[in-house]
Parts: structure tokens; sequence; C-alpha cells
């Protein structure tokens, strides 16, 4: 392509899509004639050039539509909604041919003889319609041909001259309009030099302009910029930073060899480089109007599709943002602009009969804040309906119905960005084809953004998008691992956690896979050395390493780290193609000494972390599906004691500590402890732990007797024995807690955490001990809590049996709960009893039946187990369902299983709700909504 | 006429041509930082007057072996769409221009390897030359 025809796009295609904006504003003004006259002078602009480029089908094309509007113009017509179809059709036209040009450099095959016809129609109809002055037709008509000369005959009244003279002129152009207008002479001869300039573009550019300038004044921004091709930005790029490395090699040997001559140019040459660096990335920026200028288009026409009233109003799009960022926001911008106007704006009657205006309102607004680009999509339409969300989110099984019970709306809202989800009843062509918002948040996620969602419903819905300022400099930490370096973006980086062996936070293991456990979140790690694999020899975490914690959305994982360094401010640059294939990398950078350092993408270590995890479910769902009746998995904290391994289900516990045994305070055979401003009471596991404890603490106290002197001797072992008596005297704790009361165990040693079947081979041995299982391998003893809660507290029945009483009259209700294994009874039972139930347990579902006749009218839930021998849950569901004596009360499932299916499955049979084993806090909560209702139902049947 | 120079450059006992036109620069091979989990031939990255390059390993690419580094091996730049490399060979000699009845057909019993990789060959008057398709190099 020729580099005439490439500048000739270049400002043809800014000059075109100037024309989208100024059609859209004569279509809110259709009076306006400095519109028009914009209008005019680019289209002329378009014509002239092409003539010369020898562009003939453009220059058809703009011809008859600058006639149309050259009678605008000239007659100062208000222009009807029909033209400006017309208009907006010639202006696609156009740029399909400029597409074309753009593409392959020539205009393309193609006939425009039917749009360029709609224009002269529209031409035949303003002429015929309004009746303007006739010499001004006539002289009109000489310079432009394609007129229809029927015209002639149409009325003869001369038009008041003040009516075609537009507003928001100044009386001398007044004057000199009027003077135009009277003398048609005048106009022949401005037609003329046009038609003149037409064959002499250059010189008919600067004329045509000065000519339109001083005609009316507006507009007059002349541009101030010019265009550069982008490789050269990113030439001066590389160079600049290049020039960077240079001066910081030279500051690093100045300070070496102090010099002040030398110190003083270098400092000099420093600022300017920075200086240099600063504009440079300058150029990268770009206003956001650039993205913006499409959407009014957009939005107008999908309104016009939908029958809908949509304004468009927008506010900081002068706000500048990198190139790259702007170009990769665009298409995410569409989408929820299209949502907005689809699913947010309501038809207009319906907004009528809401009690707002027929006309929706999307506004977009951007701005800083806090080194970052906020854009916020405001619409004031229909908002999100919650429910209709839950609704849907239950039917995708992305959750289930007591999961939400819990969630924030705004948590709900999330799950609008998932994949597959679209809340639009009818697909139509516009959105709502499932994919959509989820694309939307990957593709502002991979630019390091983040997107929100926040609804009033029929008020309207906000989205706001949090994206950075570029992608070329990003903030980044440099971390070690294997003795080599790498960056990682600040951005998603939340905390970072040091692990020694004496650190607060530690390590823990689940099959061999290490969690950290960061206050109260249990935390997945990544080895950054396993990831990518940078040694060869397979070894365990060394002694102590950093964790960086890291947030993409709403995952939060851990990469463990040798070593860190600073935070620098770093130049993405792009890897090669050939090596692009690997999702842990964005890029990689060079560093002020000139080494290069790969850049970290947490976005793709997530993605394999959670792809990862997903494979571990799946494989324990389907070997779960393959061997059929076998039991669930319970993840089980396993302690050891001298004698013996222990192991309580984790879900009882509700923290796992150190304390010193210096702190326990005995009052009445009975110890405390002072643990977070509380005083805990606790109880030692067994004889033995109790004998550590007093060694421990004799320990101390010897040393304690010790005379003055021999103080003064070892003073200096002292200091370091006493660093070694701290540590002599923890012992780790085990933590329960139920309404409001919490009790400490204290252990010898906690080893890990393990994912078991729980299959018990002996019962009830001894008191304290449901059972005793094998767990990797060593026979372990599955600990009773409520034997040891019993300890702490010696009321905790009467407690909890009197605070039953006194917050409710009556006990809080009966339970039926049916399960085969004696050590989910056993488990469980207690667990209801403490929470205030009634409990009658079964072993099956026969015995269930059983147990149901003989309880019968006095339960008021029953909680069954799936899984059972001789009659399972579903035929027992079925079953009681079918007595003659049975009242309706909430059937609730209790299974280890998690699947879809089993989910489905047992909805269909009848049960109420299904609630996964071992999460104690979720099956309280079930019950006590569920025996609520059943009560409330009952008081409306009474 | 550059359509016909190469550079030539040795690796191990063989000697290969380079099109000059594709060839920027040769230097000696700076510090390099390794990249986790890319092929075997892309030993790293390198820092050249502030471009990033990955360094090829060209020993790797022709199954001749690992190239053992110190700071005399040699790096001969080379652009392939618009993307740099380094290709790390043992020596650089000279741009020869061979005449075209110095040319010959690539044998088929080449092994495998080298026969998809081989452009030309000529016959050069103390040995033969292989021209080499960087494209199939890079790709392979």
């Amino acid at each position: 392509m020729d580099d005439l025809l490439v500048e000739f796009l270049n400002e043809s295609n800014e000059s075109v899509s100037n024309l989208d904006d100024l059609l859209l504003k004569l279509e809110e003004s259709p009076g306006d004639l400095n519109i028009i006259r914009d209008i005019f002078r680019i289209l002329h602009t378009i014509k002239g050039t092409c003539g010369f480029m020898g562009l003939t089908r453009l220059e058809k094309l703009s011809h008859s539509f600058e006639n149309v509007i050259d009678k605008l113009r000239s007659d100062s017509l208000t222009v009807d909604q029909d033209t400006i179809q017309t208009l907006f059709k010639a202006l696609d036209k156009l740029k399909i041919i400029m597409a074309n040009l753009t593409d392959s450099g020539t205009e393309g095959e193609g006939e425009d003889n039917e749009i360029i016809q709609e224009l002269n129609t529209r031409l035949d109809f303003l002429n015929g319609e309004i009746s303007p002055s006739e010499e001004i037709v006539i002289k009109e008509d000489e310079a432009v041909q394609s007129v229809d000369l029927s015209c002639e005959e149409s009325g003869q009244d001369s038009i008041n001259q003040d009516e075609i003279i537009p507003e928001g002129m100044s009386k001398s152009e007044k004057k000199e309009f009027a003077d135009i207008a009277k003398d048609p002479e005048a106009v022949q001869k401005v037609e003329q030099s046009k038609e003149v300039a037409v064959d002499q573009p250059k010189i008919k550019d600067a004329d045509a302009h000065s000519k339109e300038e001083s005609k009316d004044g507006a507009n007059l921004s002349a541009a101030q910029s010019i265009r550069i091709s982008l490789d050269v930005i990113d030439q001066l790029m590389t160079l600049v930073s290049e020039l960077v490395l240079s001066r910081n090699q030279l500051l690093q040997f100045s300070n070496q060899n102090p010099n002040p001559a030398l110190g003083n140019s270098l400092q000099h040459l420093s600022q300017i480089t920075s200086e240099l660096q600063e504009g440079i990335m300058k150029t990268r920026m770009q206003p956001f109007q650039n993205v913006l200028s499409k959407f009014p288009r957009v939005i107008r026409d999908l309104a016009k599709d939908l029958n809908k009233k949509v304004t468009f109003t927008q506010e900081g799009s002068e706000t500048e943002i990198d190139r790259q960022v702007l170009e990769m926001m665009k298409d995410p911008l569409m989408h929820i602009l299209r949502n907005s106007v689809d699913h947010g704006i309501e038809l207009p009657t319906d907004r009528v009969k809401k009690g707002k205006s027929e006309t929706g309102n999307v506004h977009v607004r951007t701005f800083h804040e806090g080194g970052r680009i906020v854009i916020e999509i405001k619409d004031d339409g229909k908002g999100l309906d919650v429910s209709a969300i839950k609704e849907k989110i239950v039917e995708k099984k992305l959750a289930s119905p007591s999961e939400l019970e819990e969630l924030p709306d705004s948590k709900i809202f999330a799950y609008v960005f998932e994949a597959g989800f679209s809340t639009a009843k009818v697909v139509s062509n516009v959105s709502g084809r499932g994919v959509g918002m989820d694309v939307v948040k990957t593709n502002i996620e991979k630019i390091g953004g983040t997107i929100s969602l926040d609804s009033i419903l029929n008020e309207g819905t906000t989205i706001t998008i949090h994206i950075p300022l570029t992608l070329t400099i990003i903030s980044a930490l440099l971390v070690e691992s294997e003795n080599q370096r790498f960056a990682i973006p600040q951005s998603s980086i939340i905390e970072l956690v040091l692990v020694s062996p004496h650190s607060v936070h530690q390590i823990e293991y689940l099959k061999d896979v290490p969690l950290l456990k960061l206050r109260d979140k249990i935390v997945p790690l990544v080895s950054l050395s396993q990831l990518l694999k940078l040694s060869s020899e397979k070894k365990g975490l060394s002694e102590s390493f950093y964790v960086l914690i890291c947030q993409i959305s709403n995952s939060v994982f851990g990469i463990i780290v040798d070593r860190m360094f600073d935070t620098q401010e770093i130049v993405v640059k792009p890897l090669i193609s050939r090596l692009n294939n690997n999702p842990y990398f964005s890029g990689s950078t060079i560093l002020g000494d000139g080494s290069v350092v790969m850049i970290l993408e947490p976005n793709g270590i997530n993605h394999t972390l959670s792809s990862y995890q997903g494979n571990v479910q799946d494989q324990a769902v389907s070997s779960k599906t393959a061997k059929q009746g076998q039991r669930a998995k319970t993840l089980l904290l396993v302690f050891k004691t001298a004698e013996n391994q222990q192991a309580v289900p984790l879900a009882l516990v509700t923290r796992i500590d150190e304390i010193n045994v210096n702190d326990i305070y005995e009052q009445d055979d009975r110890m405390i402890i002072k643990y977070r401003n509380h005083l805990l009471p606790i109880v030692y596991f067994s004889d033995a732990v109790h004998k550590t404890c007093l060694e421990k603490r004799s320990n101390k106290q010897k040393s304690q007797e010790s005379t003055e002197d021999e103080i003064a001797q070892q003073k200096e072992i002292s200091v370091q024995n006493q660093i070694v008596d701290e540590l002599d005297s923890i012992m780790p704790i085990l933590i329960f807690s139920d309404r409001g009361r919490s009790m400490g165990l204290i252990v010898n040693e906690i080893c890990n955490i393990f994912e078991e079947n729980l299959d018990v081979k002996l019962m009830n041995e001894s008191p304290g001990v449901l059972g005793t299982t094998i767990i990797d391998g060593q026979p372990t003893s599955i600990i009773d809590c409520e034997h040891y809660l019993k300890q702490a507290y010696t009321d905790w029945f009467d407690v909890t049996q009197q605070d039953a009483k006194r917050n409710a009259p009556q006990h809080k209700g009966s339970i039926l709960f049916i399960d085969d294994s004696p050590f989910f009874r056993n488990l469980i039972a207690p667990v209801l009893t403490i929470a205030g139930y009634d409990v009658t347990t079964a072993s099956d579902g026969l015995d269930g039946l059983k147990a149901y006749k003989q309880m019968q009218g006095k339960l008021d839930c029953i909680l069954s187990d799936i899984e059972m021998p001789n009659m399972n849950g579903y035929e027992f569901a079925q079953h009681i369902q079918n007595l003659p004596e049975w009242l309706p009360i909430p059937l609730i499932a209790l299974s280890g299983r998690n699947s879809e299916e089993d989910f489905e499955k047992s909805r269909q049979v009848g049960f109420s709700d299904y609630i996964v084993k071992s999460d104690q806090q979720t099956l309280l909560r079930t019950l006590k909504k569920h025996i609520k209702q059943q009560n409330a139902l009952d008081g409306i049947l009474k | 006429m550059i359509e016909n120079q190469y550079l030539t450059v040795r690796i191990n006992e063989y000697l290969f041509g380079l099109p000059v036109e594709k060839v920027h620069d040769v230097f000696y091979t700076p510090k390099m930082t390794p990249i986790p989990l890319a092929p075997e031939k892309f030993v790293g990255l390198l820092n050249m007057r502030g471009r990033i390059m990955a360094a090829v390993d060209m020993k790797s690419c022709l199954d001749l072996g690992k190239t053992d580094f110190n700071e005399k091996t040699m790096s001969v730049v080379v652009e392939d769409q618009g993307e740099y490399y380094s290709l790390i060979v043992d020596k650089v000699n000279e741009v020869i221009y061979p005449t075209p009845d110095q040319k010959d057909n690539i044998p088929s019993t080449l092994n495998p390897k080298w026969l998809h990789m081989a452009k030309q060959i000529y016959r050069l008057p103390n040995e033969l030359m292989i021209v080499l398709d960087l494209v199939k190099v890079f790709d392979d």
C-alpha cells in the first residue's frame, strides 16, 4: 500500500468515526446547523481526497451523501428520522469500503447504487417537501448535478433569511451568512471554489478549511497531534529501557569511584533519563474516549432493535489509559453495555408502569483511584433479582440452597460471572447465550483487573471494573527459588508469610499435600521449585521459607519460595511466541543489573492449582461411586501420646494452638489457662500428658530456685537457656468450642491431618474412646469429645439443658437419627443433644420405621443416612411417607456423598434437605431452620 | 547478491551455513537465565542490548549433546518473524559465497532429524556445508 493511501486511511478513519458521533448528535437535535456543517465539511474533504486518489466508489457515495447534507445545510432543514436512518446506512457503507481499502488496498467489488439511490430519494423528498428559495436551488443544481430539477417547480415563497441563519453565530458571521444566502452568486462561488479544489486536494484542504472556519467559528480545535506508528514507540521504549540500564551501571560505577564532576553530570543525565522514560510511557497512553466513542452508536442501534429508549452518558472519558489495556477492554465493555441495554433497561411501557421515565440511561464513569483505573457502568434498569439468581445457581448446581442461605447479596451476584450462567429467560441474539460474563471476567482478570457487580431490584445495576494503568510497567516482587530469581506482580500478592520451625504459622500435611494454616483459613500451597521443576532432586520443604499468599478472584493460595528481595517497577516484555505456551509465565524483564528474570503469572498458577484440586475431588467422587457402600472420607486430626496414636474428627476442632505450660493455673482441681483474653478450661488428654506438663514446669521452678550466686555465674548460659526453656514449656492444644463455650485439650504432639475412611474396628473399649481404626498403618483411637467436654464443664449438659430451657420453654425438638454406623451415632447424637434436641437413634431404615411408629406424633424431624444395610435412606424415605400414620415432618438426608446425583435423588424421594456429613455447623443450622418452619406450619394449622 | 551468502559456523566437527540476511549479530554469550519447563534446546533467556532473546543450543537441536558454556561460547543472533534468537555454536567462521554448481542434493540417507532441518547442502573444497532451515530448527 503506498504511503499516500495509508495516510488517507488514517485521516479518513478518524473522520468517519467523527461522523458517527455527529450523526448521533444530529439525531438528538435535528435542526442544529452547526452539526450539519461539521458533517458537510468532513464529507467534503473525504469526497475531495477520493477524487484525487482515484477512489471512485468512495467518491460517488460521499458525493451523494454530501448532497443530502448540503441540502439540509443550505436550507437549514430539520432532519427527519428516515433521512437519519439513510444517512447511517450510507455511513456504514462508507466504513465497509474503507475497511476493504485497509485490508486489500482496493475499494473491493461491490455495488453502491442502492444506497446512492436511497440518498437521492431522500434528497428528492427534502426538495419536494419543503420549498426553498428558488434561486438558491437552481444555482445549487448547477453546481451539484445529481439534484432533480423538478424542485424548481415547487413553491416559490422565498424563505425568511433569518430562518436559515443558524443559532450561535456572531453578528458579523450572521451578516456574512445572510449575504451568502441572499446572493446566489456567492453560493455558487463557494460551490465552485470547492469543485476546483477537488482537483487540487492539497490546496483545497487548507483552502476549504480556512473558508469553513472563517464561516462558522465553531469547532476550531486544530489538530495538535501527529500520528506515529506503534512500532516506533515500542522501539523507543526499548531504547529508553536500555538507557535506564546504562545509567544505572554508570551510577554504580560513580558510587564506587566518587568524582564530583562526574557525579553532577550523572545526576543531570539521570534526571533527564527518568523524564524521558516517563514521556515515552505517556505516548502509550490514550484517552478512554477512544474506546467509548464506539458505544453510543452500538447502544442506539441495539435500543432501536429492542424497541427501548436508552440514553448513553459518560463521565471522565478523558482519563488516560495504556493503549494495550484499552484494546483489551474493548470487548468486555461492549459486552457489559449490551447486557445493560438488553437485560437491564426495561421496555418504555414497563418503565412507565414502575414510575420511571420512559427513557433508560446507561452511564459510564471512568476515574483514577489508587494507581488503578476504575470504570463504572451503571444502568437504571430493572436490576438483578437475587432470588432468581439463587434459583439459577441451584439449578445450575453451582451451590446448594443451604450454602446460599449464608451468603450476602454481593457474593450471590458474583455467581453471575461464573461460566455458563445467564439470567436471561429468553435467549436473544443480543445476549443470554450463556457465554458472556464469565468471559468478560476472564478477560479483565487477564490484564490484572477485577470486576464486581452490585444491584438493587428495580433500581438498576452497577458494574465496577478495576484495571491497572498500564501493563508494560508493573510493580513486582523479586523472589528466589533454587538460586533462580523470578518476578511476581505485586497486585496479586496479599500477604507474605515466613515459615520457620518457631514461627506462628505452620505447615500441615494432608496426604502429602502441604497446607498452611493461616489464622482461620487453610491455604493450599504450591512450591515454586516443584511447580517449575527447578531442582532435579525431589526433596521436601526446607526448614525455613517464605510463602507468598496470592489472591485471584475468590481463591487464595500460597507459593513457596526460598528467599525474597525487594519490589521493583519492571518493564514487562512478552515472551517469544515459541515459549509462550507456558501458563506460569507472563513475560520476562531486564533488571537494573542487566540480568533477565521471568515474570510469574499467578493466574496461570492458580488455574493449575485448582484444576489439580478438581482432579482430586473428581477422583474421590469416582472412586466413591465405583465402590458402592464404601464409607465417606472424613478429615481426621491425628495426635500422639507416648503409648498410642489418637485421632479426632477435624470438624469438631475449632483451633489448634500452642500454650506455655507455665501459664496454667490450678483452681479447685480444675485447670485454667489465660488464652486470648479469656479463661479457658483445659483438660490433659491423659495422665502421661499431665506428667509431661508437670515436668516442664518443675524444670522451670528448679532454675528459679537456684541461688543468686549461681544465677550470676550462669547468667550467660541462662539467657540461652531461657529461650530453650520457652520452647521447652510449649505444649500443643486442641480447642473445642460450642455455644460460646470453649475448652482446651492438651496433647503431647500433633502429627498430621488425614483424610480417611472411617472404618472403626473396635468399639468402646474405654471411656473417652469411641473406637479404634487404622490410620497411616497405625492403630489409632478415635477419641470421644463428649468425654472431655464433660471433664472441662461438669455441668456442660446441665448448662445446655438449662440454656435450652431458658431459650425455649420446651425442648427444641425431637429428632430421629438413623445411621448404621455406631461411630456416627455416637458422634452426632451427643452433638444434637448438646444443641438441645431429644435424640432417638436407629441403626437402619427398618429400625427407623419401627422407631417412628413408636414415637409417632412426637417427632419433629428425621435425620437419615443414605447408605445403610437392610433398608437404605431412599427406601426409608419412600416407605415412611406411605405409612398411614405419616405426618409430614422434615426429612433430612445426611450423607458422606457429595455428588449431584445424590442431591437430586434424595430430593426426588422426598427429602427436604441434604447435608454432607461431618459439617456440624451446617447440620445444626439446617435442623433449626426446618424445625422452625415446621413449628410455624403447625401453628397455622392449629 | 546477499541471497547466496552464508555465515559458516562450526558445531562439533560439522560445518553449517546460516543465510546472512537472517543474521543480525555475533557475540560472546552473556550470562543466561534458565527457562523453566521449556524444551531442552531453549537453554535460557539473555539480554542483548535491551532486547530479551531466547538462546538455542544448536548441539541439542542437532542431537550432538549439550554445549558446555564458558565466556568464549559464541552466539549468533538471528531473526525469525520479528523475534530474536541467539544460536549457541562452537565457533563462528567466515562468510562464504558458494557458487550454484557447488550445490548438491541432500542425501536421503541423512539422519532423519538432520534431513528435516537441512535446506541445502554445498560441496566446499574441503568439506560439506549444510544450510539450515531455521524455522524448522526452532519448531522441531
